[in-house]
């Protein structure tokens, strides 16, 4: 009897309040209750935590330190592996679907193994594995460095205004740095000056400025220069890339010598039915899958093997992807479903699986296949334990545990423990009040009309599988974009309308990207830039707009000591506060000396707090930084109170309890902390480390941000992406409650979205489809949500829910 | 003894993969050992001590004003960087082959096993292939060790030389006493002593340690062999000190240099050191191993016997 259960004994990591759980093994377990309340604690802290940890000790591959448990006993364990979004948004940017399942692995070995080679090509060698991987140097195209493309500069456009003073040709390049200093050498020897214009070189200085002197300078001429520092390999300027980029003087062409492949001759060589190897890992997964399949005869074990691999991913409703597609690009939701996949294939019973919210980003639809084929992995043999917001698997789960009651401190309790049945009768749980008729979510009854006149209106979109589409959308409403995976939810709106207002409205259309100077990052910008400049399709309506805050689900910051409060300023204020302090005069104390980044960081963990381990197989054991006791400040900062506080103490705060600490000590940061509240992110604490933020809870911080900024909202257009994800019931209402306040400012919301609770509070809703991949790319139906639920053509419509009708499932 | 101090000191370090060690000092030889069957007339792979010799044979190249300088564009003599394959083409010098700085992408790889060298050596037209490749660094500006530079430089040798072998055996070898096989020739006509990864390809041009140690005696004479100007000093000082600018303080043209020594110096031990200020020279051969052995402790060792 003991056997069926895990039991958790007196768990209090975090703000568990010493809570006694039991878990049945086999089953599907749901936890639930409102963000912060715990649920993670409990599930990851805890539970995979300690699996991990005592199975690692077990098969003695790692040495472990004992760190103070946070929890008594646990019993039962066996296996545990996490499915985190949170935790797997940080891979690496070159990787993709197909590198990171293995499966593009798979490809190669059948292209090695079976693929046909061009005759004039074939030079009786036999063909290698890392031929067909891009990421080798063996493999790779030499020109492109397996990118593909190449940026080239136009030339015409970089030297076609006549009164543009030389030195700021390129943007300015020639004003600062070794560009200055190897031009006005270049210049002096030629008798001309940095501050000439164009206009007045002649035809032969302007040959020599443009492409040099072959060597007898050390300047090579502006193109050779230029194209240097932004198609290096090692020393890339992507700031430099992205600024020319804007100014249209760079544009990008295909790789001329391997055609955009990446990958070198013998690769592109190399025929498998006809198809080569990029060509596969260009087509949607269900393509892939029903081309691979038709070969598939048993005699080849590769190939089974990758038809079986393809097929879990279809199961898991990734269909819609390519194998080329970066990891990157992905939602969260279709990150976790893609490990999902990697679990179900290889087939292994009597684990414990750990979710983190599966059904983020998945259309109602595609949920009920989702957990069917978690009930799968259930049904052989292994245990399933899912912290989840979604009613309809709650309502599948064979078991339900409840955290709560609130957030934080006011959280932390079991709250029920039972069955679904019974749940509805619980009565503290902030959430069961929704599932049962009792409260239900509130739906609105009054829809905002919509003014005709008062359009954003694109024609002719056909990026992706976007199918010539061209839409009207309505502003001064809540406009909800709905349609399954893969339909062109993000074609159309973060590839096609974004890149346009950006066009239009330049710097009033706020991204976010600027903040990224990455390469990666300027990379997939200017993918988006070239795609949509070759499409070219138009848009009317912008004169309607102010300004347009584009607020997506990339991380809130890349540094490892970023934080909410970072991220949202209010750390800078708290800094001063700190450095105003009576000992923090006295001891001359700077606000740096504040900061882990700067003078105050502990010089052993360098501000983590923590020290990581290699401890082999690429697994990591962080300790706790006996330097500095786990603070990441040198001690003496430590002794600096502010009204009996450290700067640690108040890092350690969450939102709520925060604001009422600095209620009557700081304007702004009350300010700023109210807004985080009304957006649901009372329970996140102020030094919450980047890494551990969900995509759903950065584009709330950003979207609190932008907020506070300013209280005038009229003509500002708000692009959301699935803004409630990751959030309960209650929350999600507060913050439909605080945008439907902003449309009455006179704003404008445009929301990609699932939620079908979400989606009936929209005044009107786009529905793309109607299916994935190839399949989608229409607008299958638009109207009111009523309209939809009427309309035949509609997918989401049956899903939608109406006031008073919560539950007609 | 000398020669029993080195032995002792190899059997001390279980240096078991070292065919030779030859020490010359003050114009005789000290100490002459062998290892492992090898005898004064084994003959041992060179690996990179190949690119020193192309070196010379570049300096006699200048010296006869086959090239006109070390500054001239290699486009001059290989059309496929005339076609604008790439900006950067028109400014790679001699001189930057000869430093290792034409700024062509290349990696290395894990342990120098030279990944990029597969694909060169797949594709039917060398030459093309490397000028296809990124150039990713401003040639002259970046020192990065690699084999496209040698067998460009073995390409453009071979324009203005005639058969290159053939005018490294006249020029060089011959005058030397020196018997080696004819190099590798790949067949796009590209002398490359290593060769395609063949053993045998590579093993036509091993040299015995006596052959080695006489091409450190010419470096050592700046040129001179048995009163027979080989190559001019100056190319030879030049060849044999860091480079100009000091884009690696370490590397001349294709010989590696040090505070009070230079080198040719060969992967898995192959070694001619000289010390110019000691009036010494020491030669060393071993068989390569994955493991790439260095060896270098040894030779530091013997310098201060």
């Amino acid at each position: 009897m003991k056997n069926n259960f895990i039991q958790i004994k007196n768990a209090r990591i975090h703000n568990l309040k010493g809570i006694d759980i039991t878990i049945p093994k086999h089953k599907l377990t749901v936890i639930t209750g409102v963000s912060g309340s715990g649920k993670s604690s409990l599930a990851f802290d805890t539970l995979y935590e300690e699996g991990k940890r005592r199975y690692l000790m077990f098969s003695d591959t790692q040495f472990m330190i004992d760190t103070e448990p946070g929890f008594d006993f646990i019993t039962g364990l066996s296996p545990t592996v996490a499915v985190e979004q949170r935790v797997i948004r940080q891979s690496n940017p070159r990787s993709t679907v197909g590198t990171r399942i293995k499966i593009s692995h798979l490809l190669a070995a059948l292209f090695t193994n079976y693929g046909e080679r061009d005759p004039a090509y074939d030079d009786g060698l036999p063909l290698d594995l890392s031929m067909f991987q891009r990421s080798s140097a063996k493999g790779m195209c030499v020109k492109c460095l397996g990118k593909g493309k190449a940026n080239f500069i136009d030339e015409q456009a970089m030297f076609a205004d006549k009164n543009l003073l030389i030195c700021d040709i390129a943007h300015g390049l020639g004003r600062t740095g070794s560009t200055r200093n190897m031009l006005s050498e270049f210049a002096a020897h030629y008798g001309f000056d940095l501050w000439n214009k164009l206009g007045d070189l002649s035809e032969e200085m302007l040959s020599l400025l443009k492409y040099g002197d072959h060597g007898k300078s050390k300047f090579p001429g502006m193109i050779p220069w230029v194209t240097m520092l932004i198609n290096g390999a090692f020393s890339t300027s992507g700031r430099l890339a992205h600024l020319l980029m804007q100014d249209g003087l760079i544009g990008q062409h295909i790789c001329p010598k391997c055609l955009g492949t990446g990958l070198g001759e013998q690769a592109t060589h190399t025929t498998f039915h006809g198809k080569t190897i990029a060509e596969l890992e260009n087509m949607y997964i269900r393509d892939l899958y029903e081309f691979l399949i038709a070969y598939d005869n048993d005699t080849n074990p590769l190939l089974s093997e990758l038809c079986t691999k393809l097929s879990c991913m279809i199961d898991v409703g990734l269909f819609h992807l390519a194998l080329s597609r970066p990891i990157p690009t992905l939602s969260g939701g279709e990150i976790q479903r893609l490990f999902l996949a990697s679990y179900i294939i290889t087939e292994m019973d009597s684990i414990i699986f750990v979710f983190d919210e599966p059904t983020i980003g998945l259309h109602e639809a595609e949920k009920e296949n989702l957990i069917h084929i978690i009930r799968r992995l259930v049904d052989s043999g292994n245990t399933v334990v899912v912290v989840e917001h979604d009613e309809n698997f709650m309502r599948e789960a064979d078991y339900i545990i409840d955290i709560g009651p609130d957030a934080g401190i006011r959280g932390g309790i079991k709250i029920y423990e039972g069955d679904f049945c019974n749940f509805l009768q619980c009565k503290n749980s902030r959430t069961s009040p929704y599932l049962s008729a009792e409260k239900g979510f509130f739906i609105k009854s009054n829809f905002r009309p919509v003014n005709p006149k008062k359009c954003l209106t694109l024609s002719h979109a056909t990026i992706h599988n976007l199918k010539d589409v061209s839409v009207k959308f309505p502003l001064g409403i809540m406009l909800g974009i709905a349609g399954v995976s893969g339909s062109g939810k993000s074609s159309l709106i973060s590839d096609t309308l974004v890149p346009k207002l950006k066009e239009i409205l330049k710097g009033k259309c706020v991204t976010g990207e600027e903040k990224h100077n990455r390469e990666t990052e300027d990379e997939m910008d200017t993918d988006q830039k070239s795609t949509v400049l070759s499409n070219v399709p138009n848009l009317g309506g912008s004169e309607f707009l102010r300004r347009c805050y584009v607020i997506d689900q990339r991380p809130i910051g890349r540094s490892r000591t970023s934080c909410p409060a970072t991220y949202t300023g209010i750390f800078d204020r708290i800094r001063a506060m700190f450095a105003e302090t009576e000992t923090a005069k006295e001891r001359k104390f700077t606000a740096g000396m504040f900061s882990v980044n700067s003078t105050g960081g502990c010089p052993r963990c360098k501000g983590d707090g923590v020290i990581h381990y290699h401890v082999g197989f690429g697994n990591f054991i962080d300790i706790v930084c006996d330097a500095c006791d786990g603070t990441g400040y040198v001690p003496e900062v430590m002794e600096v109170l502010l009204d009996g506080k450290n700067i640690r103490d108040i890092l350690k705060m969450s939102v709520e309890e925060a604001s009422v600490f600095f209620a009557d000590k700081d304007k702004n940061i009350t300010h700023l902390l109210t807004i985080l509240e009304r957006v649901g992110m009372g329970y996140i604490r102020l030094g919450q480390a980047t890494p551990t933020i969900s995509g759903g809870e950065s584009q709330r911080i950003k979207l609190a941000r932008e907020l506070a900024k300013g209280k005038n909202t009229k003509d500002i257009l708000y692009i959301l992406d699935e803004p409630t994800t990751g959030l309960s019931f209650s929350d999600s209402e507060r913050l439909m409650q605080l945008l439907n306040e902003l449309i009455g400012q006179g704003a404008s919301i445009i929301i990609t979205e699932h939620d079908p609770y979400v989606l009936s509070n929209c005044d009107y809703i786009i529905e793309l489809g109607p299916g994935g991949g190839t399949e989608g790319g229409y607008i299958i139906a638009e109207g009111t949500p009523e309209e939809l639920r009427q309309n035949r053509e509609s997918v989401i419509g049956k899903y939608l829910k109406r006031k008073g009708i919560a539950h007609d499932l | 003894m000398i020669s029993e101090e080195i032995t002792n000191y190899i059997c001390l370090h279980h240096y078991r993969q070292i065919n030779s060690v030859l020490v010359w000092r003050d114009g005789e030889i000290i100490a002459e050992n062998y290892y492992n069957d090898f005898t004064s007339e084994s003959r041992n792979v060179l690996c990179s001590v190949a690119k020193s010799i192309l070196s010379i044979a570049a300096g006699i190249a200048l010296d006869k004003a086959l090239l006109p300088t070390p500054d001239v564009p290699i486009a001059n003599y290989l059309p496929q960087f005339r076609e604008g394959r790439d900006p950067m083409h028109p400014f790679i010098t001699v001189r930057h082959l000869l430093t290792m700085t034409s700024g062509i992408c290349w990696n290395g790889g894990v342990h120098y096993h030279c990944p990029m060298m597969e694909q060169i050596r797949r594709s039917k037209k060398w030459l093309s292939h490397i000028a296809d490749c990124a150039v990713t660094t401003l040639p002259g500006t970046y020192y990065n060790y690699k084999e496209f530079d040698v067998i460009l430089l073995s390409a453009v040798l071979e324009t203005v030389c005639g058969d290159l072998f053939d005018f490294i055996n006249r020029e060089l070898y011959l005058p030397l006493g020196i018997r080696s096989g004819r190099w590798y020739k790949s067949p796009c006509g590209i002398y490359y002593s290593v060769g395609d990864g063949d053993d045998t390809h590579e093993n036509s041009s091993n040299l015995t340690a006596r052959e080695m140690l006489a091409i450190g005696k010419l470096c050592l004479s700046r040129g001179n062999f048995n009163g027979q100007q080989i190559v001019s000093e100056s190319y030879l000082s030049e060849a044999t000190s860091a480079s100009k600018d000091a884009i690696d303080p370490n590397y001349g043209y294709l010989f590696w240099s040090g505070k009070d020594w230079y080198a040719c110096r060969g992967y898995g031990g192959q070694r001619i050191h000289i010390f110019p200020e000691k009036n010494m020279i020491i030669v060393m051969q071993a068989t390569p191993t994955s493991r790439g052995m260095v060896y270098d402790d040894l030779i530091w060792k013997i310098k201060e016997l």
